[in-house]
């Protein structure tokens, strides 16, 4: 086989060629960068399973490290109480009050608002008797155990023997002078220390104000 | 410039509606009140009215919410007695019949409708009563009469 000197030539030219061609796709084909760019650009329903997979693995690990809320129910002694732990349980919301202690945090408001007055000296006086004398006339077996007047408001002490009495104390004296313009009635009910107390409200005052 | 004044109108209409829910007030006919003395009272479609010169008792009850606070009783009443006033105790009791509240309104003078009000302390309302006395005929034969109540509560 007799090689041309055109054919020489372009075979001296073509091995350089070649071998830097070669050389070129090697090296891309082998660098680290091509590989991240690789990754970068893997089709995305893998990435979205990888994603997916990691949000499993943090909620796991959330519910993992909560703190466990248990519900002790306040039972008489000797009775099994139940540990569960109440996944469900609202932990936030505070236990919804009775009606008897909603009332009693009306009745301490009361007592607040009260004992926070100024004493009106001249009307105070003139007030204590009148409620005396009202409750001695109106609601005989009643006896007065305390009566004090701020500002706006005063505060009786009733004593009662019997239940009867208490309960009808009220409208006993609801019309009568002294308590026509408004009584609140905090009520006691212990055994043999029946007492009401009744915080009245001063003519041109509110108990809202 | 639209654009605001609708949606002023629309926080405005929210603040009525939530008011609205949070207060609720019940009327009642007098007519639902029982009398102490049937002879001297006589119901109309206007309420209870004296029909004698003598003087009639009158017990109106209420049942707002449950454990609602009662912020608010009226009583709308018309006092054509010269002499005497029209006088309504009312009362906030709880589920077991203890009075909570009480006060006593009485008409200031002889005219047409009145409204006897009272604003009782916070409270938790099993019930509302009212007992009212209503004056007979007077002299020159003005008839008194109470016609409607009102409880107003916030649940």
């Amino acid at each position: 086989m007799i090689a041309t000197d055109g054919a020489l030539k372009m075979r001296r030219w073509l091995v350089p060629a070649v071998t830097a061609v070669t050389v070129g796709v090697l090296a891309w084909a082998f660098l680290p960068q091509r590989r991240v760019a690789q990754r970068v650009a893997a089709p995305p329903e893998m990435l979205v399973q990888e994603v997916q997979a990691l949000r499993g693995e943090v909620g796991r690990l959330r519910a993992e490290g909560q703190p466990k809320v248990y519900i002790l129910p306040t039972t008489p002694a000797g009775e099994p109480v139940a540990t569960a732990p109440a996944e469900n349980a609202p932990s936030e919301q505070p236990p919804e009050r009775t009606p008897e202690q909603r009332q009693k945090e009306a009745a301490d408001a009361m007592e607040v608002k009260f004992e926070s007055e100024p004493i009106d000296a001249a009307w105070s006086v003139k007030m204590v008797r009148d409620i005396r004398d009202a409750i001695s006339s109106a609601a005989p077996a009643t006896r007065v155990l305390q009566a004090s007047c701020a500002t706006s408001l005063c505060r009786v002490v009733l004593g009662h023997d019997a239940e009867d009495d208490q309960r009808g104390v009220a409208t006993q004296v609801a019309a009568v002078k002294p308590f026509q313009e408004g009584v609140f009635y905090d009520y006691d009910h212990a055994p043999n220390a029946l007492k009401t107390t009744l915080y009245v409200v001063r003519q041109g005052y509110s108990f809202r104000d | 410039m639209k654009i605001i004044r609708s949606l002023a109108a629309i926080v405005l209409a929210s603040a009525a509606v939530a008011t609205t829910a949070s207060a609720e007030e019940r009327g009642y006919s007098a007519l639902l009140c029982s009398v102490s003395a049937s002879s001297n009272v006589v119901r109309t479609y206007l309420g209870l009215e004296t029909g004698t010169p003598a003087s009639a008792h009158a017990f109106c009850g209420a049942a707002p919410i449950v454990g609602a606070d009662v912020n608010r009783i009226q009583a709308t009443v018309f006092d054509r007695n010269h002499t005497d006033n029209l006088c309504c105790t009312m009362s906030v009791v709880t589920a077991d019949s203890f009075a909570i509240a009480t006060a006593s309104r009485c008409t200031s003078d002889s005219t047409d409708s009145q409204l006897l009000t009272f604003i009782p302390p916070v409270n938790v309302a099993g019930s509302v009563h009212l007992q009212c006395t209503i004056p007979g005929l007077d002299f020159m034969g003005g008839v008194s009469r109470i016609a409607t109540y009102r409880v107003r509560s916030t649940p």
